[in-house]
């Protein structure tokens, strides 16, 4: 027979009555079950003692058991004063180790800030228009064109639209339409400024979205013609210090207006921006337009509607589709659909619409979506070198724990010990992350445009989040001293420092390698951004937009001829020409069909008005046939150059001479020239017919010479004195409207470059601590192997080595991943850069030379020490 | 009535005092099973001797240990004077009760 007294019972049914019963009776319980399992075993069998076993611990949960008695209460006072004593070794833990402490939580705390400023713009980025009351409700209608082999999605819509929506639904509670006012001239008594940035708006417009008025009604202030409502800067613009309310100004020397309502500033997350409302029974409709505003094909303004509580937009949707195929009459295959888009959605979700329009903010999504990555993979570099480094600190507490446990503190009270510290410091690292959040708060606001008052609130609500964050970031570096250490031998605790092998270092490794896979990866990644978008740009432009004048002028012809024949004698002056566009972001189209079909095989093309000199200015470049010519008079009414984009639509083999419709008009065919952007680069390039100007224009492209800007600024104006008079003198160069038109992607992509660089500083300065801090361990190591004659080469490889392996691990991993991302990314567009090895080889090495950089001289300072003074204490 | 003693109670107070300092709860357990051939669960023992403890018929404290306990002490029970008083009182009423039987009856 066995000896039965070694035979135990089962430890699952221990741990139950453990669990349910904390008190003092539990220990005589347990040991009465015990003793009397010992009997069950010898006298009924191993199997029936332990049913029996069970069935005791079961029948004992009764109300004596389940107390918890008094005996807790003196323990939780004590733990409150054991919380106290742990708050206390840390704070002397964190002095004590002041230098690494302070990098610990000054890493975290950059880490964390930076996470805070983008995640307040990814959350403005994706609340947009959110602050009109009645966001739910309104909805802007756009529509689509399915063509068999092409869908056009328009962001704008004709003008009898609304009218007609508001006259046939019951379900529509209000409409408005909107149509931009281009630069026009405005007279105040005796001064003149050219202002664009405005619009045409129904009289609802301001009781449907919540601009504010600070002067002036709502309710009136776009109701009657000749009503012009201005936002604060243009009020002082226009008048100064005058109260503006009641004034007249006289637009573009006929119409006459009158001030009804001033704006407060418009909020910043608002996707139209304008500087002026005029009512829109004032628009009239330009000469040598072929639409009037009863129009169903000229899709120039921007319908909103605000649907009643009760009604479905899905439904209202295709309501609206019948209503407009009523209208619109187009060949069989042509499919139009109404779209409904919420306005919260208008902001990031308009990258398919072509004829977006001027003072609408487009969103990129992409780029919200990569800049929360890049703040994502931040947070976690900085949590990776606050756990390594708390990790490694640690490390030196073995005789603190080995004390605590020879006096009593079982596991659970060391583990809540490191848990709480960390957690400490990790708190922090957040009060000193949001005291660098509101110290760059200025610099960041500017950055991204924020409005300072609603940021500042947005961050007080992600407080709380950022709170969760950082505990979680705290207990998870607490996570590995606190069970791990805690579960150390005291004695082998005691006899010394614990040593960093096993599992512990194992850990430190993958999270160095995991964080430099990291930090390798955004490098690579933001240089292939970067140059793919320097490519994007520098090919898909098309002409040469450097040292281009854009000059407004009077659309009276007489004053154009004087202009022109001034400033070619000026010698600064290259040349010049009218243009339709200033590739500023407008454009307008008008459908186009070869001679002998209908407008049912009509295609879509942009109209660019301009005249002889084009190419001269914009070196864009002529592929076959001739340009517009002097010497051909009649160029101006029948004579149309194509791009290469619309003679692949219009599907022409042999596109010289061939007759098209367009614009109303038969055309010949002269020339065709290369793709240009004439308007954005947001929309990829279109099919473009240029024909000679048929309304006057009002824009000159000037090409000057000489690299002095400011005197060529100058000398032009002083020709547009003498020509022009009292006339308001606006030029700006090309260049600078395109930079300002790419401004945010420039930020955002400058955003994601710093971020990485930030990343890397973050990756190396763990590093450095990493290193700094054990190498400090390994003094005496260090010592005995100078004692013993170690060259100072051999001691720096030997220290060196196994980090430097651990960067080319990394740099294996990141190579492969972020070919594969890099690859998918670039597959996106129309013309990527191909990828080069060497951006991969070359960042890998760049970022060894800064991590060599980082520790080589830790590394040779402690090759350099005096053995004797680390020796002789022991 | 005074001291309210249960049956089973009484049984286990009896045997706490004919144990003297040696009785703990899987003690008692066992003489019942064994003197009186009585099939009861440890758990309803314990119960017993925790609500004699709490009316003050017995007091606790703890004892030994044995390995077959794990090392786990035992906690000893001694009848306290209230519960030696109660016993003698429910002793006395039954002897009353018994005396009131005619005789006859019982031969």
């Amino acid at each position: 027979m066995k000896d039965t007294r070694n035979i135990l019972p089962p430890r699952l049914a221990d741990r139950l009555f453990r669990w349910y019963c904390q008190n003092e009776l539990a220990e005589s319980i347990q040991g009465d079950m015990h003793e009397r399992f010992a009997d069950h075993v010898m006298h009924k069998g191993l199997w029936k003692a332990r049913l029996l076993y069970w069935l005791s611990i079961i029948q004992f949960i009764n109300k004596y058991t389940l107390k918890r008695t008094h005996s807790n209460d003196s323990a939780s006072l004590n733990s409150f004063a054991m919380i106290k004593n742990y708050l206390l070794v840390a704070l002397r833990g964190l002095k004590k180790n002041s230098t690494y402490a302070s990098i610990n939580i000054f890493g975290l705390a950059i880490g964390l800030s930076c996470c805070f400023m983008i995640f307040s713009f990814v959350k403005r980025e994706l609340n947009f228009d959110q602050f009109h009351k009645k966001s739910e409700r309104l909805f802007r209608v756009t529509n689509s064109f399915e063509k068999p082999n092409s869908t056009n999605h328009w962001a704008r819509t004709p003008p009898a639209l609304a009218p007609a929506i508001r006259a046939n639904f019951f379900g529509v509670e209000k409409t408005t339409r909107l149509r931009h006012t281009d630069e026009l001239l405005y007279t105040v008594g005796d001064r003149s400024f050219y202002q664009g940035n405005g619009f045409f708006a129904d009289s609802l417009f301001l009781e449907m979205f919540d601009f504010p008025l600070k002067s002036g009604n709502w309710d009136t202030a776009l109701d009657n013609p000749g009503n012009i409502v201005l936002t604060e800067s243009t009020a002082i613009k226009f008048f100064g210090r005058e109260d503006p309310m009641g004034k007249l100004i006289i637009m573009e020397n006929e119409t006459v207006l009158k001030v009804a309502g001033i704006l407060a500033p418009i909020p910043v997350d608002s996707h139209i921006t304008f500087d002026l409302l005029i009512s829109f029974p004032t628009y009239v409709v330009p000469d040598g337009y072929l639409a009037d505003l009863n129009s169903w094909g000229w899709a120039g303004f921007w319908t909103y509607i605000q649907l009643s509580q009760e009604t479905n937009s899905e439904e209202f949707k295709t309501q609206i589709t019948k209503l407009y195929k009523e209208h619109y009459k187009t060949g069989s295959d042509i499919k139009i659909s109404v779209e409904l888009q919420a306005l919260g959605d208008i902001y990031l979700g308009s990258s398919r619409y072509t004829n977006i329009g001027e003072s609408v903010r487009v969103g990129n999504r992409n780029s919200v979506i990569g800049l929360s990555v890049v703040a994502l993979l931040i947070l976690l570099i900085a949590s990776c070198n606050f756990m390594n480094l708390s990790m490694a600190m640690s490390m030196r507490r073995g005789k603190e724990i080995g004390i605590r446990k020879v006096l009593g503190a079982v596991k659970t009270k060391i583990t809540k010990q490191f848990l709480i510290e960390s957690i400490l410091v990790s708190l922090i690292s957040f009060g000193l992350a949001l005291f660098i959040v509101f110290a760059c708060q200025y610099y960041f606001n500017e950055l991204f445009d924020l409005d300072l008052r609603n940021s500042l609130l947005d961050y007080f609500m992600s407080i709380p989040l950022f709170i969760l964050i950082t505990v979680a970031i705290g207990i998870l570096a607490g996570l590995y001293p606190a069970f791990i250490l805690s579960a150390f031998n005291p004695i082998f605790a005691l006899k010394g420092k614990l040593h960093a092998s096993g599992s512990g270092a194992w850990l430190r490794k993958g999270l160095l390698v995991f964080q430099f896979v990291i930090a390798l990866g955004l490098i690579i990644s933001s240089v292939i951004v970067v140059s793919q978008m320097d490519f994007i740009r520098s090919k898909s432009l098309g002409f040469d937009h450097s040292s281009i004048v854009k000059l407004r002028m009077s659309a009276d012809a007489g004053h154009y001829e004087a202009l022109r024949n001034k400033l070619l004698s000026n010698p600064r002056v290259i040349n010049l020409t009218k243009a339709s566009h200033s590739f500023d972001g407008s454009a307008s189209s008008g459908p186009a069909w070869l001679k002998g079909k209908t407008d049912k095989d009509s295609h879509q093309v942009s109209y660019y008005q301009t005249e002889q000199d084009f190419l001269d200015v914009t070196g864009v470049r002529l592929t076959e046939g001739r340009f517009f010519s002097r010497d051909f008079p009649n160029d101006s009414a029948t004579a149309l150059v194509l791009n290469q984009s619309a003679v692949a639509k219009l599907g022409l083999k042999n596109p010289l001479g061939q007759k098209i419709n367009f614009h109303n008009r038969e055309r010949t065919v002269i020339g065709v020239v290369e793709d240009f952007h004439f308007s954005s680069l947001h929309s990829s390039i279109g099919p473009i017919g240029i024909v000679m100007p048929f309304v006057n224009l009002e824009q000159l492209l000037i090409k000057v010479q000489g690299n002095d800007f400011r005197q060529t600024l100058l000398s032009l104006e002083s020709d547009w004195r003498e020509v022009s008079g009292v006339l308001p003198f606006e030029a700006s160069f090309l260049e600078d409207g395109i930079q300002a038109m790419y401004e945010r992607e420039e930020k955002l992509t400058s955003l994601i470059t710093s971020s990485s660089s930030l990343a890397v500083a973050l990756a190396c300065l763990g590093l450095y601590t990493l290193v700094a801090f054990s190498i400090e361990t390994r003094l005496k190591e260090i010592g005995i192997r100078k004692v013993l004659g170690a060259q100072l080469s051999k001691l720096v490889i030997l220290l060196a080595k196994h980090y430097m392996i651990l960067i080319l691990i990394a740099n294996l991993i990141a190579w492969p991943i972020t070919y594969f991302f890099a690859n998918q990314w670039l597959d996106n567009f129309a013309y990527r850069i191909s990828l080069d090895p060497m951006v991969f080889i070359g960042s890998g090495f760049v970022l060894f030379l800064i991590s060599v950089a980082t520790i080589g001289y830790q590394l040779v300072r402690a090759a350099l020490i005096n053995p004797i003074k680390f020796l002789r204490s022991e | 009535m005074k001291y309210a003693l249960g049956e089973f109670e009484e049984i286990v107070l009896l045997l706490v005092a004919a144990q003297h300092d040696q009785s703990y709860g899987l003690s008692i357990t066992k003489a019942i099973e064994e003197k009186l051939k009585r099939s009861v669960t440890m758990s309803s023992v314990h119960t017993a001797l925790y609500r004699l403890e709490e009316k003050g018929f017995v007091q606790s404290n703890i004892g030994g240990s044995s390995t077959a306990r794990g090392g786990r002490r035992k906690r000893l029970f001694m009848i306290s004077a209230l519960g030696k008083t109660a016993l003698k009182e429910s002793r006395a009423a039954r002897n009353q009760l018994w005396s009131m039987i005619p005789e006859f009856l019982m031969k």
